[in-house]
């Protein structure tokens, strides 16, 4: 007979047992001194699906802290259905207070995007990642992704770069941008799109990357050397929106969202949705604008 | 037209719940207890235990009951539960020679020590849709009671447990325990640290032990087809009870209870590399919770397949397997579609539309070419023939 | 054994892990781990014994050079890790800041497959500050976490060691990560400062 005091369950302070928080930890740390290199770690299983975001809450139970202030995205949206999820489970697990402002966080974790508005030296960005490996459109084995990253070859994909260049006149990366982070390790830096990558390089917050999935913890460090993969004649560049503005506020120089309206006319509004908040009733935050090569 | 920027995130979510929990009672169905579930669905239990790496039939009926019996989700709960539970102890290696068996039978020989036991099975039944089914408390007392009546006690054995039909083999020198002396024979635990390639025999027997049944099949089906080795033979097939015992801090071995397996000795062939060696035979071995011998057959032939490398056949391409048979990972990155990826779509519709509009600009540069070369002919004057 | 009641396990873990992860993202930067009533063996100042406490568990070893059992007895009965012999097995290393480096030959620091695999060494020392006081060096510092280039002032940490550890950082991404620890100027004070196998250290004797 099951007695009901089975099934009762008290969780641990952010729901991970301290044993795997240290391994994280440890983990972390060890990524933040190999900038752009994929640690190992154990990634147990969480009560959300997996390619959902484990690996981002595993680095954001891991770092929380009762004082932290917890504002979590997907696709640059707070309300944004799963990001409602796992802010509802962080919420629970730790009793943080939690916020859709972008200064007020202390704590950040986002799917696919890196918010607008410049972050400081007291803020951690949080990105999920569900294919850690940037090589693994080049090759399917991680036992030679492994090799490959170890002795710096990364020939294939440039390659594959080139190869996509010559065929389509660009190089065909709309999001998830391989980048070069301290003059030595390409790493992705998660499905964000172009227009996000250059925040990524000499910023002043850190920025952790976790794939649950996958099993792999990397970083980029502040004041960090980021570089987009580009060749000397085909350079970077991020998404333009010529003559266009957000149809909800009039501003430009911000990642738009197309959205087709009922009556099937289509629209662009600021994609980061707290952005679209301050500049609809305020002062437009900082940002980092990076200007386009001719 | 204003733009109403959507906020109600949590409301839909709160509402799909709820909605699903509406769907599941409007009807006002009799409710069944977890315990119904337990005894009257052992098959799909064994089967959530052992791809929810727990083994707790209790927990596996709630869970199966909770998720309208999903067993993807079943198995998903089980994994994230056992996740929480704090780890005290390794057990002992489990001795299957130990077993309480109650199924044991072997295909590589019409007879063997102790016999064929065939135990419950459905095997040789045929698979006709019956109405019928006993479903009421005096239909199932009188099947109980006559066949209890048929039990002669003093007809039953003392013999409970059964030596190994590989035993045989190795006394007779056709198969070597020691056969695969430089394998990576360290034991490690996947769900501690991940798993790191090429992977130790440890790591891809726990990998395979949690996987979902229906991928190990799919992939042993297709070595048995011509995708991999050829046909193996099933040594032996064992399922009952086994003892389990912890050693304690004081080093003390403590018997801590029974839990059911089945167990599955696959017999093939070393492959030889170096001419003059034997072709001896080997084990491809299978091992899960409960009674569930579809997978320990397909572990056992995936375990010897892993043992041959080769990346142009998926069943002995060791990531390819590991990777895609497990379970959760692979219901929820499929799954995972379903979430908004408007900004990753978007960003490739930029690229697209960058070379279709490169593309357009040089049909728009030949076309004027094209148009110019047409002028300056018919500007020039044609020579009279 | 001293079992140190007063440590929270998850409280205090947290905030000083947040307290490593700020001193490793940004090297040269001097934190103050938050105070807890602790009694620290002799050979042991509090900021390590904080930092042992944050960081390991039973799944890790750590080596202590030029301790005692008492030591090593406390942080096993506080952490549940445990001495490794060897100084290869460790994963973490706890140094005084003049010890001689030949220790630093045996240290794990990591493949070239698996370079996160390198043990950190937690170094010692008996002073630190961001402004140089008394006799000391003088460090400067550059790379990935530093906007140009910092300094900070340390006593107690001999240039052969930093010298040292600078021959087994030279093979990037081979290395192994470095915390400095002291005991702080005020009671119960306790100091951290990082340097990651990424960070070019100079120094200057003063």
């Amino acid at each position: 007979m099951v007695e009901d005091v089975k099934f009762r369950a008290s969780y641990n302070f952010a729901f991970i047992d301290e044993s795997t928080k240290k391994e994280v930890r440890r983990k972390i740390l060890k990524a933040v001194c190999i900038p752009g290199y994929q640690v190992p770690y154990s990634s147990p299983e969480m009560p959300i699906s997996r390619g959902w975001g484990t690996g981002g809450l595993h680095l954001t139970l891991s770092l929380i802290g009762p004082r932290d202030v917890f504002k979590i995205i997907d696709q640059g949206s707070d309300a944004s259905v799963n990001a409602c999820s796992l802010r509802q489970f962080v919420k629970r697990m730790t009793g943080c207070e939690v916020t859709f402002d972008t200064a007020a966080a202390t704590l950040i974790q986002s799917r696919h995007r890196v918010p607008e508005e410049i972050l400081t030296d007291k803020q951690i960005l949080v990105l999920q990642v569900p294919q850690p490996e940037v090589l693994r459109g080049v090759e399917r084995y991680e036992f030679k992704t492994r090799q490959m990253h170890a002795e710096a070859d990364y020939a294939k994909i440039w390659v594959s770069l080139y190869e996509a260049y010559v065929r389509f006149g660009t190089m065909m990366r709309g999001s998830g941008y391989p980048i070069r982070v301290n003059g030595r390790y390409i790493a992705t830096p998660s499905p964000i799109p172009r227009w996000d990558v250059p925040n990524l390089s000499m910023a002043h917050c850190l920025y952790l990357f976790g794939a649950g999935r996958e099993k792999r913890i990397h970083c980029i460090p502040p004041y960090t050397k980021v570089e987009p993969l580009e060749f000397e004649d085909v350079l970077f560049h991020v998404e333009a929106f010529p003559g266009i503005r957000c149809a909800a506020s009039g501003e430009d120089n911000a990642f738009l969202d197309e959205i087709y309206d009922d009556e099937g006319t289509r629209k662009f509004v600021i994609n980061d949705s707290n952005f679209l908040d301050k500049v609809r009733s305020g002062p437009r935050p900082s940002q980092r604008l990076f200007t386009n090569p001719d | 037209m204003g733009y109403v920027a959507v906020k109600g995130g949590q409301d839909a979510i709160d509402n799909a719940a709820e909605l699903v929990e509406y769907y599941r009672w409007r009807e006002r169905p009799q409710p069944i207890e977890t315990t119904q579930v337990r005894s009257q669905f052992r098959l799909l239990i064994d089967k959530v235990m052992g791809e929810g790496s727990l083994y707790s039939p209790e927990h596996a009926a709630l869970a199966l009951q909770q998720v309208e019996g999903d067993v993807f989700e079943a198995a998903f709960i089980l994994r994230a539960y056992r996740a929480t539970l704090q780890r005290r102890f390794y057990s002992d290696t489990l001795n299957t020679r130990d077993m309480f068996v109650q199924r044991r039978i072997s295909s590589a020989f019409r007879e063997i020590p102790g016999g064929q036991v065939l135990g419950p099975t459905r095997d040789y039944t045929q698979r006709l849709l019956d109405p019928s089914l006993a479903r009421d408390t005096p239909g199932i007392d009188a099947f109980l009671g006559e066949f209890e009546s048929r039990i002669d006690r003093t007809k039953l054995r003392g013999v409970t447990s059964f030596s190994k039909v590989i035993d045989l083999l190795m006394s007779e020198g056709l198969m070597r325990r020691d056969q695969y002396t430089d394998e990576d024979r360290r034991v490690v635990d996947i769900t501690r640290e991940a798993i790191k390639f090429p992977a130790p025999r440890s790591a891809r027997l726990q990998m395979l032990a949690r996987a979902e049944t229906g991928g190990l099949m799919c992939i042993g089906y297709s070595t048995m087809r011509g995708y991999g080795e050829s046909h193996q033979t099933v040594g032996e097939l064992r399922m009952g009870t086994v003892p389990v015992r912890i050693t304690d801090q004081s080093g003390r071995k403590r018997y801590i209870g029974r839990i059911k397996v089945t167990e599955a000795e696959m017999i093939g062939r070393v492959a030889v590399k170096k001419k003059g060696a034997l072709p001896l035979l080997s084990v491809g071995y299978g091992l899960c919770f409960g009674q569930n011998e579809t997978k320990v057959i397909c572990m056992g032939m995936l375990d010897s397949a892993l043992r041959n490398p080769n990346v142009n056949s998926p069943g002995n391409n060791q990531e390819f397997v590991l990777y895609h048979t497990e379970g959760v990972e692979s219901y929820g990155f499929t799954n995972h579609l379903k979430l908004p990826h408007y900004v990753t779509f978007q960003a490739g519709l930029h690229n697209l539309r960058d070379v279709v509009d490169r593309a357009e600009k040089q049909r728009g540069v030949r076309a004027a070419e094209f148009a110019a070369v047409a002028a300056a002919a018919a500007a020039t004057p044609k020579p009279r023939l | 054994m001293a079992h140190e009641l007063s440590y929270d396990p998850i409280l205090h873990s947290q905030r000083h892990f947040r307290s490593l992860l700020d001193s490793m993202s940004r090297p040269g930067t001097i934190n103050e781990l938050s105070a807890v009533d602790l009694t620290p063996p002799p050979g042991l100042n509090r900021a390590s014994v904080l930092v042992a406490f944050a960081l390991l568990n039973a799944d890790v070893q750590f080596h202590l050079v030029g301790m005692t059992e008492q030591e090593a007895a406390y942080l096993t009965t506080n952490t549940g890790s445990s001495h490794a012999t060897e100084v290869a097995g460790a994963a973490f290393v706890f140094t005084a800041g003049h010890e001689p480096p030949a220790l630093l030959e045996e240290i794990n620091c990591g493949t070239l497959t698996y370079p996160d695999t390198a043990a950190t060494i937690v170094i010692q020392v008996e002073a630190m500050a961001q402004e140089p006081s008394a006799d000391g060096l003088i460090l400067t510092l550059q790379g990935p976490g530093i906007d140009g280039r910092t300094s900070v002032w340390v006593r107690g940490l001999s240039p052969d060691l930093l010298l040292a550890l600078q021959a087994r950082n030279a093979e990037f991404p081979l290395g192994i990560d470095a915390l400095v620890t002291c005991d702080g100027g005020g009671e119960g004070s306790a100091r951290v400062l990082g340097i990651p196998r990424t960070c070019q250290v100079t120094w200057e004797v003063c």
